[in-house]
This record gives C-alpha cells, sequence and structure tokens, in this order.
C-alpha cells in the first residue's frame, strides 16, 4: 500500500471516530414501566428493558426510540447541545 | 415554621407569569386566548427504587453450597415469548370477589381482571399503576387465586402486570384503563432460568447475609435473600428476555446494579462496567458475584432566608452508577424536611459523586454536589430563598406562535467530575426542566434559583432555537422570544 493510500485510510478512520463522537447522545428513560433499547449483541440485534431514570449513550450502539420514553438529555462534548 | 405555600404568593407569581406572556403575545400581534401551560417540569416523579410493600413474600434462598467448580446446564429448557394480551370489555361480572368498576360513592374507576396462564397454584403478580390524573404511580404486589385470577378496581390509567410462579414468570402485559370499563390482561407463565451468585462486602471481601436479590427490569418485589455464607439462588430469570438488570441490596450497603445477558444457547454474560473491567462469561446456569460497597448517610437541617427552620421541604440526591459502559442507573434517594427542618438520608453508594437539590413551592436554592464520601456526612444549615419563574413564547419561521414544541432550560452550571470508575458524572443532565408551549407559544418555568441558564427548543421538523438568560439584580428574567430557524443557522450553547 503506498504511503498516500496509508494516510487516506488514516484519515477515513479518524473522520468516523470523530463523527462517532459528535453522535453520540445520551437518553433518559422517563417511562414508569420502564422503556427498551436495542443493541447489536454478537451479531444479533437483542432488546433490552431499563427502568425509568436510566440513562443511555448511543456511543456504544445503543439504539433507542423517542417514543419509547427515551428522552435526550445532553449531547456527549463536541455535540454542540 | 411551615413551608409557605399560601395562594397568595403562588397566585401573584401566577399572574405575574401570565401578564408576561400577554405582553409577549401582544409584542407579536399573536391571537388573544392564552391557555394553561402544562410543563412537565411539574409533574410528580416517583424515586427510582420506590419502595414496595409486599403482600406475598417470596421464599427466601438459602443456600449452603459454596461456589460450584464449574457452571452446571441444569436450568429447564428455554421457552417461547409467553403471551400477554389485553382487551377491553364492557363492564360486567368478572372473577371471583372482584370489586365492582363503579363504586357507589367517589370517581368511577377502572377494573382491571388478571388472568395467569398456565398457574397451577396461587402466583404472585407485581402492578405498577400510573393514573391518567398525574397522580404518582405506584407498585403494589397481589396474589392470584388458585386459577391464577386476579380482579382489581383502579384509578383510570395505564397499567404494567407481571407474574411469577415458583420456576416461571410470565412477560409483562401493558393495559390502559378505562372508567367504568373492564379491561382483562392474560399473562402466560413459561419456563425461567435459575441464576446462582454470591454478595460480598467490597472492601472486605467478607460475604454479606440477608441481601435482596432481584432483577428489578422485570419484577421488583421478586427478591430473593442471601444466606449466612452470601450465597443465592434466584430461581426467575425470564427466559423470554434476553438481559436483565440485577440489583443487589443490604442494610448499611449501596445499591449494585449490573446487567446480566442469557443467551438462547445457554452462554451468558455480566457485563463489563466501565472500560478496564471485564464482562464475565460462561454456559449455563450463571454463577455471578455481586459486590456491595458501604453506605453514604446525609443529614442536614433547612432553613429560610431568615433562618427559620422549613418543614416538608422535599430533599433529592441523585447519583448515576455505571450498569454497563454506556449505561447509567439512578443511585437516588428522597425525603421531607422534619418540623426542625432536619432531615437524614441513607442506602447511598459511597463510591459515587451525587447531587442534592432541595425543593418546595415558591422557593429554591442551589443544587449541592456532593463527593464520595464513607458514613455519615452532616451537611449543616441549607438555606432556600425566594424562588423566581421564567415565561418566554416560541415562534415559528413564519412570525406565528408555536404551540406543543418543548422547551428544554439547562443550568448553566459546569458538568460535575467523574469521582470514580462507576460514576457516570451525568447528575447535572438530570436538572433539566422541560416545559411545553401553549396554543399561543407561550411557555412558563417556576420555582427556579435565579441563575444564569440555557433556553432550547427542538422540532421534529429540525428547527431549532436557543438563548442564554440571565436574572437581573431583582432575580426576574427578561421574557425571551424564541424564533425557530434551521437547526443549521442557530447558534450553539452548553
Amino acid at each position: 500500500m503506498t504511503r498516500a493510500k496509508v494516510r487516506l485510510v488514516a484519515a477515513s478512520a479518524f473522520a468516523l471516530a470523530a463523527g462517532l463522537l459528535v453522535h453520540a447522545e445520551d437518553y433518559k428513560c422517563t417511562q414508569e414501566a420502564g422503556c427498551t433499547a436495542q443493541i447489536n449483541e454478537d451479531g444479533e440485534l437483542e432488546e433490552v428493558t431499563f427502568r425509568k431514570g436510566d440513562l443511555v449513550s448511543t456511543e456504544d450502539g445503543w439504539v433507542v426510540s423517542q417514543d419509547d420514553g427515551w428522552v435526550k438529555v445532553k449531547k456527549k462534548p463536541g455535540g454542540g447541545s | 415554621m411551615r413551608v409557605r405555600t399560601g395562594a397568595a404568593g403562588a397566585g401573584a407569581r401566577a399572574w405575574t407569569a401570565v401578564g408576561a406572556a400577554l405582553v409577549a403575545g401582544a409584542l407579536f400581534l399573536l391571537p388573544i386566548g392564552i391557555g394553561l401551560v402544562s410543563p412537565r417540569s411539574r409533574q410528580v416523579v416517583e424515586p427510582p427504587g420506590a419502595p414496595v410493600t409486599p403482600e406475598l413474600e417470596p421464599p427466601p434462598s438459602r443456600l449452603a453450597t459454596p461456589r460450584p467448580a464449574h457452571a452446571a446446564a441444569d436450568g429447564p429448557a428455554r421457552a417461547t415469548t409467553a403471551r400477554a394480551s389485553a382487551e377491553t370489555v364492557e363492564p360486567a361480572g368478572g372473577a371471583g370477589s372482584a370489586p365492582p368498576a363503579t363504586p357507589a360513592h367517589g370517581p368511577a374507576l377502572a377494573r382491571l381482571e388478571l388472568h395467569v396462564l398456565g398457574a397451577a397454584a396461587p402466583a404472585s403478580i407485581e402492578l405498577l399503576h400510573e393514573p391518567a390524573d398525574g397522580g404518582p404511580a405506584r407498585r403494589s404486589l397481589h396474589a392470584s387465586d388458585a386459577g391464577g385470577r386476579l380482579a382489581l378496581a383502579l384509578a383510570p390509567g395505564s397499567a404494567r402486570a407481571v407474574a411469577w410462579s415458583d420456576a416461571a414468570t410470565a412477560p409483562p402485559g401493558l393495559a390502559e384503563l378505562s372508567a367504568g370499563a373492564t379491561t382483562v390482561l392474560e399473562l402466560a407463565l413459561a419456563p425461567a432460568l435459575p441464576v446462582l451468585g454470591r454478595v460480598l462486602d467490597a472492601e472486605s471481601g467478607a460475604p454479606v447475609a440477608g441481601a435482596r436479590v432481584a432483577f428489578w427490569t422485570f419484577a421488583e418485589a421478586d427478591e430473593v435473600v442471601s444466606g449466612p455464607d452470601g450465597t443465592f439462588r434466584h430461581p426467575r430469570f425470564p427466559a423470554a428476555a434476553p438481559a436483565q438488570q440485577i440489583a443487589a441490596r443490604a442494610q448499611g450497603f449501596g445499591t449494585t446494579v449490573r446487567v446480566l445477558r442469557l443467551a438462547p444457547d445457554g452462554a451468558w454474560k455480566l457485563a463489563a462496567r466501565h472500560a478496564g473491567e471485564a464482562s464475565l462469561r460462561g454456559r449455563g446456569t450463571p454463577w455471578i458475584e455481586l459486590e456491595l460497597v458501604r453506605e453514604q448517610r446525609l443529614r442536614g437541617r433547612v432553613v429560610d432566608a431568615g433562618g427559620a427552620p422549613l418543614a416538608g421541604v422535599r430533599v433529592a440526591v441523585e447519583g448515576f452508577q455505571r450498569a454497563m459502559t454506556a449505561v447509567a442507573s439512578p443511585d437516588a434517594a428522597t425525603t421531607t424536611s422534619a418540623a426542625d427542618g432536619g432531615f437524614e438520608l441513607g442506602g447511598l453508594r459511597s463510591d459515587l459523586g451525587h447531587a442534592l437539590t432541595l425543593a418546595a413551592p415558591g422557593l429554591a436554592g442551589e443544587p449541592l454536589e456532593l463527593p464520595p464520601a464513607t458514613g455519615l456526612v452532616e451537611l449543616g444549615t441549607l438555606v432556600l430563598r425566594p424562588a423566581t419563574f421564567l415565561t418566554g413564547v416560541v415562534l415559528d419561521a413564519d412570525g406565528l406562535p408555536r404551540a406543543g414544541a418543548e422547551v428544554v432550560l439547562r443550568p448553566m452550571r459546569p458538568l460535575p467530575t467523574p469521582a470514580g470508575p462507576l460514576d457516570a458524572g451525568a447528575r447535572a443532565q438530570s436538572r433539566e426542566r422541560r416545559a411545553t408551549t401553549c396554543v399561543a407559544g407561550t411557555f412558563l418555568f417556576e420555582d427556579l434559583l435565579p441563575a444564569p441558564a440555557w433556553l432550547v427548543v427542538e422540532t421534529e421538523a429540525g428547527e431549532r432555537a436557543e438563548t442564554t438568560l440571565v436574572p437581573g439584580p431583582d432575580g426576574i428574567y427578561d421574557t425571551p422570544c424564541l424564533a425557530l430557524g434551521p437547526a443549521a443557522l442557530a447558534q450553539r450553547g452548553p
């Protein structure tokens, strides 16, 4: 691989990591009956139940729905809000 | 002296707020007819882990055997997902000695009939009831009859019910309850999976006897108690759910929360809580060790600006422990100050930072950031001062009032520094306040501490507006006008 390609791959990886950081968000479960979130575990999408008050960050791949009681509380540093 | 809850003070604030909203509306030629604002921040919030009054205790576990050398796959076969369904029918006669849906006196109640399918003996049922009138949600524990039937008369609202028997669980069923109507909820039992383990003192490594262990994301009241050697056997990990939070609590200790996964192929994993920790994995019946840290207790006294004791002040303390690397669970407690203004809170983890807040109508105080500490912490005298309010208006891109927009108010205090690997440091986030604009586009926040704050409104269409607020010397905020525009053009705040 040429030096230029190595630089391109490194830059792409850096941009991807930066993008993930920018888009990581925290959500809080606000439903008395709890909320569900999904995560990819060993290649399978798993649904997990949370209690009211629990916080989940999307940085580890959690997928949440605001229709299911999740409320965005604050973006991670770099996210702006 | 009691907290000032007089109608005169509250009325004056409300009229001032309405007046400010009217001025804002007139400035922007808003239609007359300001409606009621419904700030979500005023809703009663039950503290996580609210106590359950058990009416039926499951038999405590007493394992004499130490940790097994290797786990054996002795659990029952995994079952398919249990069936839970709900249907609403007209009021009618029902099961056993069920109370009437409409009593002779008082407001009309809803009737909930629970059928636990597959029950060969009375089953335990945990019910979470959330009244539609905005009252606090309550958990209660019940027992069905031998046929698995239970009927309840409840205020209209919503309900979540789970059921269990000796070695079986039924997935949660949800129901909407209407006044005068009967709702039937079927809960189908399916074989559950046993989980073995031991509860230890994190500091000394000694076993903790009498600790209560539950899969509390499934059923908070389905607890087993650790034996003299700290071991426990919980026979009811719900097979239909791949992951649950397991919580351990004991007198003199804080609560420990972990996430346990049981895969259909028999593999299990106790998830790591932070980057420096490894997940524990195995196959067959899980064996897990849960470490408890010593508790932190808080004691203090609340007074007003004149030094008079304040009774009835809601005292809330909140921290967050990591249950997984990207999951934080509240470590919280609440109480109310006594006649002399005094209060005491316990059962908090000693390895986390916490934020303590005081709340009383018309009064506000600076949240107190508390570092980790073990044992009793004397907070001394805490002062509440007169609170302020904030009202404003949200307009769309055409300058028209926007109804139904959610406005978020966030204090401009720095985020707390995490105190350790398990401290999520997220406690400032939970102090956000939220309100929804009414038909005139106005919103209202009450009982605020006069301090710099950040205000933002975002819509599902991607519109956004925000501003920073600094109260004047009199503690009053200027009335903000948030004009929605494309999110990309909006100024970004903290």
